[in-house]
């Protein structure tokens, strides 16, 4: 219905209407937009929030999260100490995320005390083991050095003079002719052969542990094998006799044998006692894994 | 006559004097301290927090600026912003030296571990060797 002055009254109240319809737009987005200061705050705690660290500084977080809380409320009265607030908020994240690390720092710092302290104790006992495994060597070479008069006499006595003894600082060698131990041309033993065998076998048995090597020298041959397998098996019946008589299995030791153009001449025993290592308890195994 | 005056001028020109320099706030006193405590751990020496123990000293200056303008919230914004940042230098002072320790004492762990791995050194003393 068109009246008189009707156009520009409707005209007015439209304009009226989105001018109050503008304002209150622009005042809803006033009151949303946040400043940059607390979303910097916001991103800092969030980040402290995640970090892997977080819970080792709780306290930190918690006071982190306090300032944020006084920014919130702070930047709704959009002040100078809304900005300060801010600011001090997102610093307290920060802070917050570093004594996480500073708290992490600090534990890796005492596992590694600790792995230290276990280390050097470890180290310190290696060290007392080692020093107790030379006093034993000592003690074994000492005890070696003393016997060995005794063996050498048991074994001068053991011989009835029918062989020869001869020593060096590495070891003794007793030289029997082969017809005083064995028959002519046989690997069996000699009558009485066996009592001399039983009193060398005690004479190694009272002594210091030694490895023994018996060596035969055949240069003619057998009445029914060459002088090699002879060689090899009056070697073999020594060791029997001697270990019959008590000598431990473990003292004896095979030694490669010379090749065929290298044997030499004679026809003889040689028993030689070479000393063993004295045998004492690991060092490694003796320390805490 | 006049003198008389004059005298009663006096305490009114010393009260406005007061007036113009308001009191330092308690913010100060606080970011004072905490800036000292973050030298203190060494700040000064460690190249992320020095950046921010300058960054604190400089708003310190702000918020003195501030107070002699008689701009108490902004003199008082300033020093907290101050104390802030004097916190986080102190505290990334600490972190670097609680690397530093941990990082020296992997090493020593390694070194140690690397002379456990290694066989004893063979004593200067000779066995005697007999049977």
């Amino acid at each position: 219905v068109k009246t008189k002055g009707g156009a520009p009254r409707a005209l007015a109240l439209g304009g009226a209407s989105l001018l109050v319809f503008l304002s209150a737009l622009s005042a809803g987005c006033v009151r949303a937009a946040v400043s940059e200061d607390l979303l910097r705050a916001r991103d800092a705690a969030e980040r402290a929030r995640r970090s892997p660290t977080a819970q080792s500084a709780s306290l930190a977080l918690y006071q982190a999260e306090v300032a944020l809380a006084e920014a919130e409320r702070a930047e709704e009265a959009g002040s100078r100490m809304a900005k300060a607030q801010a600011y001090v908020a997102r610093r307290k994240a920060e802070q917050a995320r570093i004594e996480g690390l500073y708290a992490a720092q600090k534990e890796a710092a005492a596992g590694a005390r600790a792995a230290i302290e276990r280390l050097r104790r470890n180290l310190a006992r290696r060290a007392e083991a080692a020093d107790v495994d030379v006093r034993r060597r000592e003690e074994e070479a000492r005890r070696h050095e003393a016997a060995r008069p005794v063996l050498r006499q048991a074994l001068e006595k053991a011989h009835g003079g029918r062989g020869e003894l001869s020593w060096d600082q590495e070891m003794i060698r007793l030289r029997l002719p082969s017809e005083a131990v064995f028959q002519s041309y046989l690997p069996f033993l000699q009558r009485g052969a066996d009592k001399r065998l039983a009193a060398i076998a005690e004479a190694i048995r009272t002594g210091p542990p030694c490895a023994v090597w018996i060596r035969v020298l055949d240069d003619v041959e057998g009445l029914t094998m060459d002088r090699r397998r002879l060689a090899r098996r009056r070697a073999a019946r020594i060791r029997e006799a001697l270990m019959e008589h008590g000598v431990p299995a473990e003292y004896f030791f095979a030694h490669p044998q010379p090749s065929s153009g290298a044997v030499p001449f004679g026809t003889q025993i040689d028993l030689i006692l070479i000393a063993q290592p004295a045998r004492v308890q690991s060092v490694r195994g003796s320390l805490p894994p | 006559m006049r003198l008389r005056k004059l005298w009663a001028f006096i305490p009114m020109i010393g009260l406005a004097a007061c007036a113009s320099t308001p009191p330092r706030p308690a913010e100060f006193a606080v970011a004072r301290e905490k800036i000292d405590a973050a030298e203190a751990a060494f700040a000064r020496e460690d190249q992320r927090a020095v950046s921010y123990l300058d960054l604190a000293s400089q708003e310190i200056g702000h918020a003195r600026a501030a107070l002699s303008q008689n701009d108490v919230v902004a003199a008082r914004a300033w020093a907290k912003q101050a104390s802030a940042d004097a916190d986080v230098a102190r505290s990334l002072a600490l972190e670097n030296q609680a690397q530093r320790e941990a990082q020296e004492g992997w090493k020593e762990v390694d070194r140690l571990q690397d002379e456990l791995s290694r066989p004893i050194p063979p004593t200067s003393r000779s066995l005697p060797s007999s049977p």
